[in-house]
């Protein structure tokens, strides 16, 4: 069979994104400070992560915005070691999905602590960060526990 | 003349496409309820589908796929390969022509390709004979998720 002909594009498509963040720019002014806040549908009560400026529960665009402390606890989380070509020079990364003490779950790659560390139920806390190259992120990092040894008696 | 076709019903869902907002993640919500719709339109339930297709992007979405449209319990879909039961011969036969990962899951057409496979199918028209699946309601199932399993469409076909 002869080997198959194709024919190459000689122009390539640059793809950039921006989003517009006007009703949401405290949060993105906010993890600049090192802070997380997110929005609290003041209809029905709902917190949405990462924040919204329309609640899609109940459709109100009345929003308080609440600074989330972060804490939670791992549900699920898996190791990316494929990826995507934009993220080829990434080491493999670890993405999780904990459960934050507000209520609201939240979806993060999960740093400092090594595959084989990582456990359901952990005890992180997500952190606002700002990358090398002047981006601003989140992740969740391991929570120290202090842990008292009981002794025997 | 060809033998006729029929679509008896399609359903089709959507859920919400950011994983952290999903209570369960072990199954497709969107699945489900397109499952729920096809069959309640068609007055089938799933022991009535003669044979399926369903969307195997990847191993899991298959097994997860056996539970979503009911052909098992949760969690019961494993033992359902392991034991035969998707197969010819078997209680429901699931992807006789290889499924979505035998030619590379090209998305979009792979939608086709199923009503095609279930087509020959009904009409028993399959060849090799081996990849026949038994015809009792001559009824069949195709199913289809698309983006993160935000989304699917359960279409019953019956001759």
């Amino acid at each position: 069979m002869d080997k198959p002909l194709s024919l190459k594009s000689n122009r390539t498509l640059h793809i950039t994104y921006n989003l517009p963040i006007n009703r949401t720019s405290k949060f993105w002014v906010g993890l600049k400070e090192g802070k997380i806040y997110v929005t609290k549908c003041e209809k029905c009560g709902r917190i949405h992560f990462p924040p919204v400026a329309d609640c899609g529960d109940c459709g109100s665009s009345n929003m308080k915005w609440v600074e989330l402390d972060g804490e939670g606890e791992i549900e699920t989380f898996t190791q990316v070691i494929v990826k995507p070509p934009s993220f080829s020079k990434e080491p493999s990364y670890i993405v999780a999905i904990a459960r934050l003490k507000e209520g609201v779950k939240a979806l993060a790659w999960l740093t400092g602590v090594k595959r084989e560390d990582v456990r359901l139920g952990m005890k992180v806390k997500l952190v606002a960060k700002v990358t090398s190259d002047g981006r601003v992120a989140y992740e969740f990092v391991p929570l120290q526990q202090t842990k008292v040894k009981i002794n025997d008696w | 003349m060809e033998v006729p076709v029929w679509i008896e019903a399609i359903g089709y869902s959507s859920d919400t496409a950011n994983l952290s907002k999903r209570e369960d993640y072990l199954g497709l919500v969107s699945s489900l309820k397109a499952a729920r719709t096809a069959y309640k339109v068609a007055g089938i339930e799933p022991k009535d589908v003669d044979v399926a297709s369903v969307h195997d992007c990847f191993t899991i979405a298959e097994i997860m796929a056996y539970e979503d449209l009911g052909f098992c319990r949760k969690g019961k879909g494993a033992s359902m390969i392991r034991e035969g039961e998707t197969e010819v011969g078997g209680r429901i036969p699931v992807n006789i022509d290889g499924g979505l990962k035998a030619k590379g899951h090209p998305i979009g057409t792979t939608g086709i390709s199923m009503l095609a496979e279930l087509t020959k199918q009904l009409r028993e028209e399959v060849k090799p004979h081996r990849r026949q699946a038994q015809m009792k309601n001559y009824t069949a199932l195709a199913h289809n998720t698309g983006g993160i399993g935000h989304y699917s469409y359960v279409s019953i076909l019956r001759r």
